[in-house]
């Protein structure tokens, strides 16, 4: 009893705030369909978390999907550039604020190792890499 | 000829997509684009690709400053190299160690 009356309730978070964003880029392309097949996706919509910077506004991120507690980021292929490097950053900032995992999900095992050797190089810890065939 | 054609075409959204301002372009959507561009560039014929390859150092001389650095970086950046390389192991990995040694 004693036990019980010192216990204090767990902490319990709010579920993610997903927000929807209407997709702008359209395309027949095989890629677009690749991005459109995330689970938990909605075609011509992509999932957002909102950012707090660091000035104190808000800005979305936006993924491709849901599974749980993990963020889906369909990526048709890795590219080595400062801005795919400054959305790296970006989004595992915005999956920390909302304590949730992202995934990486890749079409193939050579983008699957482009990819975690880039999130390794920039010591990102909470995006992991996921082969799915398209 | 036709390949350098392509690659200024090319050259012009690599600078557009890496460059524009925010407001103009939404930054998740850019990194979008380039990643379906890195994809379609990797599946090109091998041949046509050596040439776009080749013709991007000569076309970023049209450029200065930062978007001259951007159309330098297409090769590097895409993985260009990497897929013209994909059945030589030996030239894939001094890649590697290339990327390595950048960080």
């Amino acid at each position: 009893m004693r036990q019980l009356r010192i216990a204090r309730p767990r902490t319990t978070f709010d579920p993610p705030q997903i927000g929807w964003v209407k997709e702008a880029t359209k395309s027949e392309k095989p890629w677009k369909s690749y991005n459109d097949t995330a689970p938990g996706a909605r075609a011509g919509q992509a999932p957002t978390l909102m950012r707090t910077t660091a000035d104190g506004s808000k800005r979305p991120v936006k993924f491709d999907g849901i599974q749980g507690d993990y963020m889906i980021d369909l990526k048709s292929s890795v590219v080595n550039r400062p801005r795919a490097g400054a959305q790296i950053l970006r989004q595992s900032e915005v999956l920390a604020q909302h304590r949730l995992i992202g995934t990486w999900e890749v079409p193939t095992p050579v983008q699957k190792a482009k990819a975690l050797k880039l999130l390794k190089q920039m010591s990102i810890t909470n995006i992991h890499g996921k082969v799915v065939k398209p | 000829m036709i390949a350098m054609q392509v690659a200024e075409i090319i050259a012009q959204y690599v600078v557009f997509l890496e460059l524009t301002d925010e407001e103009d372009l939404n930054l998740d959507t850019a990194v979008k684009m380039m990643e379906a561009l890195a994809g379609q560039l990797q599946e090109m014929d091998k041949g046509f690709l050596r040439e776009l390859v080749n013709a991007f150092p000569i076309i970023a001389e049209q450029y200065s400053g930062e978007a001259q650095e951007v159309v330098r970086g297409i090769a590097y950046g895409y993985y260009l190299e990497d897929a013209l390389a994909a059945d030589d192991p030996v030239k894939l990995a001094a890649l590697e160690a290339l990327r390595d040694a950048k960080g």
